[in-house]
């Protein structure tokens, strides 16, 4: 998914700079709406790579709220087993 | 404020012959006279009554680690605590090891717009690959938005993304 992101984001900016370096001075004097669009289209990309960002983040807190959460059955477990070794040495 | 008294400098005269450090001869000193002197205050005072007091040795040896041997032209040094690798070009003159060696690589001399960035978040990776030569604009673009990232082709595409959008406000502006 990542790659595939990586790989149009590549492409369409290449294209874009390749359609602005075409253009002549007459074109950007006569319509000003090319790069507009082009410009729309870049906030849209924006869009996109920040929402990749987000996506990347949120996996990265899941990942740790599950480690933490194993981290927390095992300090309970080793608890449970010093409280048993404790009674045992008591007996 | 510290007052120097005779008996004092006399102090520090006798301590010349037990100690070979003048950070014993310190410790010695602020335990006899109930005092908070420092090295630098020593030292001064060192040279104020002419003492020849012998070197604090122990604190030069431990900070050798961190000053750097003055290099020959071509060698590298590490700068300004970041573990940033630079190389001497002249007597006075240092450059990032990165713009160096790309000049190298690619033959070309590198403006002061230009910069270098490392595609896979590396800053010890100095191969060919993993250079790239971006305009200003690009290189605070790509740091405003956090756009640097450990994988070279996501850092690749986002380097064009930012200089698409650098095209357009060049042109946006030779319009204005």
């Amino acid at each position: 998914m990542n790659k595939e992101h990586n790989q149009y984001v590549y492409e369409v900016s290449i294209k874009e700079i390749e359609k602005l370096n075409n253009l002549t001075d007459e074109e950007m004097k006569n319509s000003n709406n090319l790069v507009r669009i082009s410009q729309l289209k870049n906030n849209h990309i924006l869009a996109i790579i920040k929402q990749q960002d987000l996506d990347y983040k949120n996996k990265d807190l899941s990942l740790r709220t599950t480690m933490y959460e194993l981290r927390d059955q095992r300090n309970k477990v080793m608890k449970e087993h010093i409280a048993l070794q404790e009674k045992k040495i008591d007996k | 404020m510290i007052k120097w008294s005779k008996d004092k400098i006399d102090f520090l005269i006798k301590c010349k012959e037990i100690f070979e450090d003048r950070e014993d001869i310190l410790n010695e000193f602020n335990k006899e006279f109930s005092e908070n002197i420092t090295l630098k205050i020593l030292q001064d005072t060192n040279t104020r009554f002419k003492l020849k007091l012998p070197y604090s040795n122990r604190r030069i040896k431990n900070n050798y680690k961190n000053l750097q041997k003055p290099q020959k032209i071509g060698g590298e040094v590490i700068k300004h605590s970041s573990d940033r690798v630079y190389i001497k070009i002249n007597k006075n003159e240092y450059t990032p090891k990165q713009r160096y060696l790309y000049e190298i690589y690619n033959g070309v001399k590198l403006k002061k717009d230009e910069f270098i960035i490392f595609l896979n978040g590396d800053k010890n990776d100095f191969s060919k690959e993993n250079l790239v030569k971006v305009s200003r604009y690009v290189n605070t673009s790509m740091g405003r938005n956090d756009f640097h990232k450990n994988d070279r082709e996501m850092t690749l595409s986002r380097i064009k993304f930012c200089e698409w959008k650098e095209n357009i406000l060049t042109i946006l502006g030779k319009e204005r």
